[in-house]
């Protein structure tokens, strides 16, 4: 069972918010904190040596990707009411609970291997993370109506040359990415677990960016996200030409007024 | 055991709770799994796909009992007769486990003379409610092999053409509901 990252970085939010920008990392969260188009995170002081404070340690509620995608299309009132539910996932004691043991793990550790040790040296903590990720993954789906915007997750298959061949759940064409970006993702490796992201800019052009996923060992195949089932498409209509005669075989059913909105 | 005719209602994301106290397996596995899908999932599915293929919970009501019945259905796409038409995909009918069966005294008989049960009338209000909308009259459910009460009432009704599944333990009901 492959996973995505529940938590992300600032940085991650203001690379979704501006792909490409050069605004700083921080003028960027506190314009987007001060419009409440962002949550506010959770923060935590890991101590080190004696108890002393070892830094700060700062991670978003990945549906603040969401969130900050739904601002850069100007929906604001779509990127607050993501920011809402992704303040309600940070504020429950079991998520700050679960921070704290992460910022535990290794002051210099990526989040990804944080979340690999967290998934597996610990079943207290990967259950933990199961239950953020569903939380998380719900949500979406409740507010986030774009399939592009669904993280398609992945492995990667092969390594040739410059780039990377990703296997995409519920895909059979391979989809290839440069290898640098996967190496700024720690995820660099076969095997590694990844969710992407697609996303259209007009004729011709889509952005596909990758992020960091945990695959679990054990786990039933099924994923979190409930929807499997794509939606129909029309570029592949089911072929009923030999199923189905042309005459009819259902009568025309009585009207059952049915109440309510549609 | 006879009931009064249900009244039929959309359900949506609101109704979330009372989907999911629903209770129609009777121990089957594939009624554990419609059970666990109209419990845990069906109201977050409706809600996210909707928007983008007409996706609709229809629920039968009964003042004193509640839910009785829910079914869904949403937009599909088949090519028929070389033209690709927008047809339907019945996502689930059930019925609540300890009405299975139950006949509804007031609904008449439409063309076999049987009593109409709350497992037929929840398809007929599904059709219904399928004939009013802009799409090709063709139908296609996916029912387990060993369900062999839901593929009577599927061929009962006109689900008659049959095509494998992917799934071996499933077969394809399709039918062409008449103009």
């Amino acid at each position: 069972m492959i996973i995505e990252l529940p938590l992300v970085t600032a940085a991650e939010i203001a690379a979704e918010y501006r792909p490409g920008g050069e605004a700083t990392v921080k003028a960027t969260l506190r314009r987007l904190r001060e419009r409440d188009l962002i949550s506010a995170g959770v923060a935590e002081h890991p101590r080190g040596v004696a108890g002393r404070v070892a830094g700060a340690w700062h991670v978003y509620s990945a549906l603040n990707l969401d969130a900050v995608r739904a601002a850069r299309a100007h929906d604001e009132p779509a990127a607050k009411a993501i920011a809402k539910r992704a303040a309600h996932i940070e504020s429950r004691r079991t998520t700050v609970e679960f921070v704290r043991r992460l910022a535990e793990l290794g002051g210099s550790a990526s989040l990804r291997r944080r979340f690999e040790w967290a998934s597996s040296l610990d079943e207290e903590l990967r259950t933990a993370l199961v239950a953020v990720v569903a939380e998380t993954v719900a949500e979406r789906n409740r507010l986030v109506h774009d399939p592009t915007s669904v993280p398609r997750l992945a492995l990667v298959a092969a390594m040739h040359g410059e780039l990377a061949e990703l296997m995409l759940e519920g895909a059979e064409a391979p989809v290839s990415i440069p290898i640098p970006d996967l190496e700024l993702l720690d995820s660099a490796f076969v095997g590694a677990a990844l969710a992407l992201r697609f996303e259209r800019f007009g004729r011709g052009q889509t952005l596909l960016k990758a992020a960091p996923a945990i695959k679990l060992d054990d786990g039933d195949d099924s994923r979190i996200y409930p929807y499997e089932r794509p939606l129909p498409n029309t570029d592949a209509p089911m072929a009923l030409a030999a199923a189905i005669g042309a005459a009819a075989t259902m009568r025309r059913p009585r009207r059952i007024p049915i109440a309510g909105p549609r | 055991m006879e009931l009064p005719t249900p009244a039929a209602r959309y359900l949506g994301p609101a109704d979330r709770g009372l989907l999911a106290g629903t209770r129609c397996s009777t121990g089957a596995w594939f009624e554990n799994d419609v059970e666990t899908f109209i419990q845990t999932t069906l109201a977050d599915y409706h809600d996210w796909r909707r928007a983008h293929n007409d996706h609709a919970i229809v629920g039968l009501e009964l003042d004193d009992l509640g839910l009785v019945a829910v079914g869904s259905h949403e937009a599909e796409f088949v090519r028929d007769g070389g033209q690709v038409v927008t047809s339907t995909y019945l996502d689930c009918a059930a019925v609540r486990t300890d009405l299975q069966g139950a006949v509804l005294r007031g609904v008449d008989p439409l063309d076999d003379d049987r009593p109409v049960t709350l497992g037929r009338y929840i398809l007929e209000a599904l059709l219904s409610d399928i004939a009013e909308r802009e799409r090709a009259p063709i139908v296609r459910a996916v029912v387990a092999r060993e369900n062999a009460r839901s593929l009577r009432l599927c061929v009962r009704i006109g689900l008659t053409d049959e095509r494998d599944d992917p799934d071996e333990r499933f077969v394809q009901l399709l039918g062409r509901i008449a103009t």
